[in-house]
């Protein structure tokens, strides 16, 4: 839409003569200076002349998307100022360079007290430094850049590093953090808390106590517990320079096993953390791990999700971390009856572990029934058994071995179980009936003494049966079964990226995807604009956006994914949302490629232009006529676009191609998540425009022309290809004669 | 018709200046820039309002003439312009007093004083007083009127343009500006003051113009002053001066 002028001024530029006045605000660091070329008061402000002059105005677009640079050069009096006697001195106390400049407009009439008039906003740019200041002092020169372009390289871009996150994952160290809008699949979220991790440079059998490992730099201060397969291992010392750990094996009751070199070893630790984005989410579903090169599978527990904690958002595995894989396997019903038969009596030999009293006591339990334990007058041989469990014991018999006389055997508790006698040496089998127990001891007496050569103990019970859990009988499985995942595999999650923080985006709590909320946020949020930057036609063209198709256009995408310049993102969103952003009157627009005819802002003919019509052709090098758009990102896979992305989408245009042959360009929809109906609608739009060749006017116009705004439509009445309808793709305004410079792309209806 | 009269030098500019209250942002050096439209401002209310110049010991000019142009805020206060010999601790005399009517240019004339010390008092300001030049000077008026050759009339700043099929288009890019050419006979006295003014501003300093209807122009002298001799001490003396905004 053209610019909107107050009625005093399109009174005032609608005739043929115009007086105006340019008034510059720089706002420096704690000083706001007005300037023009002339001393004047308007509108509260004193502006004083240390202006001489301002270059053109101006700037350019690409058709398909894109965004340039506006250049303007001022031109300054360096004329003695506040306490100053040069105003480029002035500026070493108050620096320009990165400060705002606006200029505003003024139409007068002569003799007129304009304090009532209102000003046109024309710029708002950055200031770059001064230069060409001649001595003696004259004049020097600023050259200023449009909003976007001075804030090209401030996107609030971070990578993981040590010195945030001191328990990163090496591997993950200097990836960028994710920054997430609208919906996204699996968005790879790097480890910011994975521990120490290494692996080990040789076997280790399961009683080594000293380990090495390919480097122990990052370890933890000892001690820490590590993990290694199962078993944990207790690290007491670290020789960093060999890489050498001296260990205590199978601790916290896991048991020491041996381990392949090679295997990972790394720090046990409850509060393993993978940042999702380095700002909160709306929300995040279902968490996955990848194994090498294995496809993603779902984690179902040992995750906490937390979407704006301390401004972040993250997952914390508690331990490791667990994830399903599908197997897709289905039970019949009945093929598992889940009985366990009633098992038989077993009886089992009991080896004693242990002996005390006499003269040797092991010998009464050492197997060999020839060798014997001398027991001294009223002295007791104690014979213990550690056995474990098995079942309930029917009978117990006690088996002994000795000589030399009766011998009394007795429980533990002194309960005498009988006296027997031994006149030479042969071998005695003791019934038990009560206090039977698997680890029941066994003691034997004798006032007199005599040789106890052996004992052993006689178990008859019936087995304990155990029947594993299993599945209720009819159900089908088809899902996950639970295994483990080693630390530093990739960990990834659906998630919905920024909220709407104010109801400036969308409505408050809404997830931002509609592309004019995406990019107002990240102007305004990321890149520090404020909301009066912002012009009226991004709702406008967000409306548009919001019923082009079904459901409307959503951009997703991890922004550092795709670009990590301002410029270079918003020329993607451009491309991929088929509009246009633009700076006119020191705010940004959008403008919606349009396919219907386009209502016409204004005719140009041979009494509206200076000098002549200058036209020509776009190039027939850049037809376009066969598009492949790959889109819906996998962002755990980088290469080709093939690779990169899960979907593709063809279009072609036959009479094209019959007419210029096949000329193919692929292209990368970064911004856009699954939304196949969105990949089409765009690319129907480019094939549009690229199909054919289109006529471009180029010429020069007056200053009621100025109101045209970029993508603004105009017909141009002339000798020949008199009545085509144009779209403005460049307009430079110059002050000194207040000339426009006008460049038109031929709209061509689809 | 008067004869044209010139102010060429303010004595602000070369003296010890005090006000009763500064802006910084809009600095009291601007009493005397010779730039009309920047502003000097006070920064408070103060009754009177002061502007004090001090001459110092070593030349002492004769003054004669105020000038506050167009852009001040004196309208409806009591005004007075005051000298002294001893810092006004005991001599005190008012050169010209007057109660400002109108926010037009202010040109007062009083009786030629040498004086070291000179003050402006603003009575009673309502607001913060801003002055865009306080010009104190003495006039010089010329010994003959040009002659022969003269030519007045009003520069214009216009940018002219036409579309392609004739129709005139116009930029005013700037007011008009009086613009004069002297060509006087003189007598050498008059060149010899002709000399002292060209070599008072250098051709870099602005100044006052009467014209023979009296009215005040600010102007600058765009040529190089030369003298052609004719005879019996009479000297040709061109001037092309420009009036500044």
């Amino acid at each position: 839409m053209v610019r909107t002028l107050d009625a005093n001024q399109t009174q005032k530029i609608d005739r043929p003569f115009l007086q105006p006045i340019y008034l510059v605000h720089l706002s420096l660091s704690g000083l706001t200076l007005y300037f023009s070329d002339r001393n004047l008061d308007y509108n509260g402000h004193n502006y004083e002349d240390y202006l001489f002059d301002l270059s053109g105005i101006g700037n350019e677009i690409r058709n398909l998307g894109g965004y340039d640079n506006c250049k303007l050069t001022l031109r300054f009096k360096n004329d003695k100022i506040l306490a100053k006697n040069t105003l480029i001195e002035l500026f070493d106390d108050y620096p320009p360079e990165k400060k705002y400049v606006e200029i505003y407009k003024l139409c007068i009439d002569t003799g007129e007290t304009f304090g009532s008039d209102v000003s046109t906003k024309i710029f708002k740019g950055e200031m770059g430094q001064p230069y060409e200041a001649y001595d003696p002092a004259v004049d020097f020169k600023i050259d200023c850049s449009s909003m976007l372009f001075g804030k090209n390289a401030s996107l609030p871009l971070d990578v993981i590093d040590l010195a945030d996150f001191v328990n990163a994952d090496p591997d993950d160290v200097g990836k960028y953090r994710n920054i997430l809008y609208g919906n996204l699949k699996k968005v790879v979220c790097p480890w910011t808390v994975a521990g120490w991790l290494s692996t080990l440079t040789a076997d280790i059998t399961s009683s080594d106590t000293t380990v090495v490992v390919s480097d122990s730099n990052g370890c933890p201060a000892t001690p820490f517990t590590s993990l290694c397969d199962n078993e944990e291992i207790r690290v007491t010392a670290n020789t960093k320079a060999t890489g050498t750990l001296t260990v205590t094996r199978g601790y916290n009751s896991t048991t020491a096993v041996g381990h392949s070199k090679g295997s990972e070893i790394y720090e046990k630790r409850a509060d393993f953390e993978a940042e999702v984005a380095k700002h909160a989410v709306k929300s995040i579903g279902d968490v996955y791990v990848k194994r090498g090169s294995e496809e993603w599978l779902r984690v179902l527990s040992g995750v906490t999700k937390y979407i704006n904690t301390g401004g972040r958002a993250y997952l914390v595995f508690s331990d490791k971390v667990k994830y399903e894989e599908k197997t897709n396997q289905a039970i019949a019903t009945g093929s598992h009856p889940h009985t366990a038969s009633t098992p038989g009596a077993s009886t089992k030999k009991c080896i004693p572990t242990g002996a005390t009293g006499g003269a040797t006591p092991a010998n009464a339990i050492d197997g060999d029934e020839l060798s014997s334990n001398a027991l001294g007058g009223s002295v007791v041989c104690n014979v213990t058994f550690t056995e474990t469990d098995l079942g309930t014991i029917a009978k117990e018999y006690i088996w002994v071995r000795a000589s030399g006389g009766a011998v009394v055997i007795r429980c533990p508790d002194g309960t005498t179980l009988g006296t027997y006698n031994f006149a030479s040496a042969g071998w005695k089998r003791i019934a038990k009936t009560t206090g039977m127990a698997w680890d029941d001891d066994v003691s034997c007496y004798d006032v007199s003494g005599f040789q106890l050569f052996e004992v052993y103990k006689e178990v008859e019970y019936t087995p304990t049966v155990t029947v594993s859990a299993h599945a209720a009988d009819g159900v089908a499985l088809s899902g996950n079964s639970v295994a483990n995942m080693v630390i530093g595999d990739q960990v990834a999650c659906d998630v919905e990226g920024y909220a709407d923080p104010d109801g400036n985006y969308g409505g408050a709590g809404n997830l931002i995807e509609r592309p004019d909320y995406v990019r107002k946020h990240i102007l305004i949020v990321l890149l520090g604009f404020v909301a009066g930057d912002i012009g009226a036609s991004f709702p406008t063209v967000g409306t548009i956006y919001g019923s082009q198709i079904s459901g409307g256009y959503k951009f997703a995408f991890n922004l550092p994914e795709v670009a990590t310049e301002a410029m270079d993102l918003f020329e993607k969103m451009d491309l991929q949302s088929r509009s246009n952003m633009f700076e006119s009157g020191g705010l940004f627009n959008l403008a919606f490629g349009s396919i219907a005819d386009p209502t016409s802002q204004k005719t140009f003919d041979k009494d509206n232009i200076r000098g002549s019509f200058l036209f020509g052709k776009t190039e027939v090098a850049d037809i376009r006529n066969k598009l492949r758009g790959h889109y819906w990102r996998d962002y755990s896979k980088s290469g080709n676009l093939g690779e990169k992305y899960q979907q593709v989408l063809e279009l072609s245009n036959g009479a094209s191609i019959t007419k210029y042959g096949t000329m193919q360009e692929d292209i990368e929809f970064s911004c856009v998540g699954d939304l196949a109906l969105m990949v089409d609608d765009v690319m129907d739009w480019i094939l549009i425009e690229r199909k054919e060749l289109k006529k471009i006017v180029i010429f020069e116009a007056f200053w009621d022309a100025m109101i045209l705004e970029f993508c603004d439509y105009f017909v141009v009445t002339s000798n020949f290809w008199s009545g085509l309808k144009f779209k403005s793709i460049k307009l430079i305004e110059r002050p000194e004669d207040q000339i426009i410079e006008i460049m038109g792309l031929q709209f061509v209806a689809s | 018709m008067a004869n044209i009269k010139v102010a060429y030098l303010n004595i602000l500019g070369i003296s010890l200046l005090a006000v009763s209250s500064e802006n910084t942002s809009f600095p009291k050096y601007r009493l005397y820039d010779r730039d009309i439209g920047k502003l000097f401002k006070g920064t408070a209310f103060a009754s009177p309002f002061v502007i004090y110049v001090d001459q110092e010991a070593t030349t002492i000019y004769e003054i004669d003439r105020l000038i506050i142009p167009v852009g001040h805020n004196l309208n409806g206060l009591a005004c007075s312009l005051r000298y002294s010999t001893d810092a006004f601790s005991g001599d005190d005399h008012e050169a010209v007093g007057w109660t400002q009517g109108d926010a037009l240019l202010i040109d007062k004339t009083f009786t030629a004083q040498t004086k070291r010390y000179w003050k402006l008092n603003v009575t009673a300001p309502a607001t913060i007083v801003e002055l865009p030049e306080m010009f104190l000077s003495k006039i010089y008026t010329f010994e003959r009127n040009p002659s022969y050759g003269s030519k007045v009339g009003k520069k214009k700043n216009i940018s002219r343009n036409e579309t392609q099929s004739g129709r005139v288009r116009r930029i005013k890019l700037g007011g008009p500006r009086l613009s004069v050419v002297y060509d006087l006979l003189i007598l050498t006295a008059q060149k010899t003051s002709f000399e002292a003014w060209d070599a008072a501003t250098e051709g870099t300093e602005y100044f006052y113009v009467w014209d023979e209807n009296g009215i005040p122009y600010f102007m600058e002298l765009l040529n190089d002053l030369d003298f052609t001799y004719k005879a019996n001490g009479i000297w040709n003396a061109h001037l092309e001066l420009l009036e500044v905004l």
